[in-house]
């Protein structure tokens, strides 16, 4: 499968899959790339939340956070 | 006076740049040549792929805030969740929980919001914001120069937030939204109807250059309110400066939003080789001003 399409998880544009493999690669590196980095932001956010977030609340942050 | 400012050449590139975190150069060249639809929806697309195993986790959040005290909710997410996330989990948001929480947080917090959220995926949401709250957010943005999320806000605000927000903004902030805009009826009242204070100063701060620059980037034919405060020099500099770079076509739709007496005035001093060409273009109305010229 095309690694853009594939990290997509859905077709891209006509105009975009006609794009060189070359391109299709690098973009698609880009967007590992990028969730990689958010899911790290995500975590952090998570992780600081817990840690500084008011008692009376944590129990109920912890619980909607599903951490 | 405001600095110059350059209008970004393919704003959804930019846009895509933003999302993965690097500079519009650092993408692969090719990708300039992708039209500007396709662009956008590849844009959503990566943003999805981005943020696809967190979608329980943000609407969750959006949960939280919506069972939380306000103010302890936007003091919260204001410490805890980064812009970036916090523009996601607007999308989950009730459009008026969005409503009251957005005077809770800060504005430079709802500014990086702006900037990191889909205003199409979050329409609901963002159409629920108060038009001041919309006008102070986009001051905020303007002075970042952040045009191209200007833009795509304008696709989905209501009227009484676009007016806040061009209200804010500057006229060289203008000469450098007006084009990355999508025209639609909204955007043609609002623009047809500015105020009178921001029209002057249009043209007290926009040199000839610059103005026929607004002209040309909002079409002639929506120059009507500028043009009505200029002198007879300014038309026909401005009317030099579209031959000169050979808008012909832009010449006769401005033509149209001339009074007779300035188009006389400014057709008069066209060279004849350019009136040949103007002249195919011109209504027959017009074509009659200039016989009478001659």
């Amino acid at each position: 499968m095309d690694p853009l399409t594939e990290v997509l998880g859905a077709e891209p544009p006509a105009t975009v899959r006609a794009l060189a493999e070359e391109t299709r690669s690098a973009l698609a590196a880009r967007v590992h790339e990028a969730r990689r980095a958010t899911a790290a932001l995500n975590a952090d956010a998570v992780e600081t939340a817990l840690r500084g977030v008011p008692l009376p609340v944590r129990g109920l942050v912890r619980k909607t956070l599903g951490a | 006076m405001t600095a110059p400012a350059s209008v970004p050449t393919h704003p959804q590139l930019v846009r895509v740049a933003r999302l993965l975190g690097v500079a519009v150069e650092e993408l692969p060249a090719e990708l300039a040549t992708v039209p500007a639809d396709d662009l956008r929806t590849l844009h959503d697309q990566i943003g999805e792929a981005i943020h696809r195993g967190a979608r329980a986790r943000f609407a969750a959040v959006a949960g939280l805030a919506a069972r939380l005290p306000a103010p302890a909710a936007g003091r919260l997410a204001q410490t805890f969740l980064p812009p970036v996330l916090a523009a996601r989990v607007c999308e989950h948001l009730e459009p008026a929980r969005a409503r009251d929480l957005v005077g809770r947080v800060s504005l430079p917090y709802l500014a990086d919001i702006a900037v990191a959220l889909d205003p199409v995926g979050s329409r609901e949401v963002v159409r629920a914001i108060p038009a001041p709250r919309v006008g102070e957010v986009a001051h905020l943005l303007l002075e970042r120069r952040e045009y191209v999320v200007m833009a795509e806000f304008a696709r989905v605000v209501d009227e009484d937030a676009l007016v806040a927000a061009l209200e804010a903004a500057s006229p060289h902030d203008l000469l450098c939204v007006v084009p990355l805009l999508e025209w639609n009826e909204t955007l043609e009242r609002v623009v047809a109807h500015l105020p009178s204070e921001q029209l002057d100063r249009i043209v007290a701060e926009l040199d000839h250059e610059e103005l026929a620059d607004l002209a040309l980037a909002l079409d002639p034919v929506r120059f009507g309110p500028v043009i009505a405060r200029v002198d007879e020099a300014t038309v026909a500099a401005l009317t030099g400066l579209l031959l000169d770079r050979r808008e012909h076509a832009a010449m006769a739709r401005l033509a149209a939003v001339l009074p007779v007496e300035l188009l006389s005035a400014t057709l008069h001093v066209v060279p004849p080789d350019e009136l040949d060409r103007l002249r195919p273009l011109l209504t027959d109305e017009q074509r009659e001003v200039l016989a009478g010229l001659s």
